[in-house]
């Protein structure tokens, strides 16, 4: 169970960067399934939908009732490309790993890519940032400023460092649950193979039942954590793009 | 396990860096392909389809209220042909009546000119008839006077006379 990562560097200016082949492999992979899920489900639009266009169109009032609930529309209304691409890459993302992992020796070549905190957290990266550059530019520089000395000026630090909390909470709550499930999957599947890595028929028949209940259990987790995400997301972006009255 | 072999290895491999910002553009791309190739024409379709259904609203609204201007239209000329047609009747009606009471008049009248032929025909007839009994009157009396003067005649002249007189007279009186 001790698995590593393929990794890559690049030398950039003095320093060294590093990356995963993992990463590029698993992250590419989700944008190209949601590409083809959406664009094949939103092919054929009519006025009187069918088939998956309803799937899509319940999907879309889905995440705009969720923006909704956290700003007026006249904002949110910009965020709704965002929030659905952002949704269905996450539920996408969760469930890659479910069916399958690639394993190759020691290293680990295909999960699912929100099981690694750094794809998690670029993306809460991205929406705390969004969150500050719609914060200045719908409310302007000096009602956001307010906001970090509101309701006094003592909570100025409380509130910088609220800012990367959250940061650090909306990724590394996402990672941790699906890390989990994977982990939880890596164990019940080990009852079923012996410490040479063979098959062990009986802890395969044992395992077959946690294994779907687990399985069950981690579709369920990673609709509620894609859903948890752009809710959050949403609500740190309203908590700033809004004027508080 | 994954994250403890990052953790433990970090010293060497460092923080992946590369894999935030591979993660945030292949995102970031997929985000405006997907704005241009689904999510977009999927929201304008949703659009048209409420601007559609709006429309067709004010449509709906429109022939309803259509139709209830036509309909009052249209209670009103029922109406209109209802008072014309009810005075259609009543003329007619009265027309026959006074057909009626003019026929009735000319029967009447007809009647009454047939009456009055009648009298003048029985009146004639009457003459007539007191014409020819006048004659046939004459003719017995001459007859009988004839036979008297065959008969008696030849006697008292006194007597015969004050007979034939008496004859007459009563012949007079018969008519």
């Amino acid at each position: 169970m001790n698995h590593g990562l393929p990794t890559y560097s690049l030398e950039l200016g003095g320093y060294t960067l590093y990356g995963s082949w993992t990463n590029i492999l698993t992250v590419l992979i989700a944008a190209v399934l949601v590409f083809l899920f959406a664009v094949i489900g939103t092919r054929a639009l009519a006025i009187k939908p069918t088939g998956l266009q309803n799937f899509f169109e319940w999907f879309a009032e889905f995440v705009r009732d969720i923006i909704s609930s956290s700003m007026d529309w006249k904002t949110g209304g910009r965020f709704i490309a965002f929030g659905m691409t952002l949704t269905l890459f996450i539920l996408i993302s969760n469930l890659m790993g479910l069916p399958f992992t690639l394993i190759s020796g020691h290293t680990l070549w295909y999960n699912s890519p929100t099981a690694d905190p750094y794809v998690t957290l670029a993306l809460s990266t991205l929406v705390v940032t969004m969150s500050h550059y719609y914060g200045i530019k719908l409310v302007g520089f000096k009602h956001y400023s307010l906001e970090y000395v509101k309701p006094v000026w003592f909570m100025l630090p409380i509130k910088l460092i609220e800012e990367f909390a959250n940061t650090l909470t909306l990724g590394l709550r996402l990672y941790g649950n699906i890390f989990a499930g994977e982990i939880m999957i890596t164990i019940i599947l080990g009852l079923a193979i012996t410490a040479e890595s063979t098959l062990n028929p009986l802890g395969a028949v044992f395992a077959i039942f946690p294994m779907v209940l687990w399985q069950g259990f981690s579709i369920f987790i990673g609709l509620i954590q894609s859903y948890i995400f752009l809710t959050l997301a949403m609500l740190y972006i309203g908590h700033k793009a809004t004027v508080e009255h | 396990m994954d994250t403890m072999m990052i953790a433990a290895e970090a010293g060497h491999e460092g923080l992946r860096v590369l894999d935030m910002i591979f993660t945030l553009v292949t995102f970031l791309v997929l985000l405006a392909l997907l704005k241009k190739f689904a999510w977009g024409p999927l929201l304008g379709m949703m659009r048209q389809r409420e601007e559609y259904v709006a429309n067709e609203i004010e449509l709906a609204e429109k022939s309803r209220k259509d139709a209830e201007t036509y309909v009052v239209e249209q209670r009103e000329a029922l109406s209109a042909a209802r008072v014309e047609s009810k005075e259609m009747l009543d003329s007619s009606r009265r027309q026959a009546e006074a057909e009626q009471a003019r026929l009735v008049e000319q029967a009447r009248m007809e009647a009454e000119q047939i009456k009055v032929e009648a009298e003048k025909a029985i009146d004639r007839e009457r003459e007539l008839a007191k014409q020819a009994l006048q004659t046939e009157v004459v003719t017995q009396a001459i007859s009988a006077a004839r036979h008297v003067l065959q008969s008696d005649l030849k006697g008292d002249e006194a007597k015969q006379r004050a007979l034939v007189t008496d004859f007459l007279s009563k012949a007079k009186g018969a008519n």
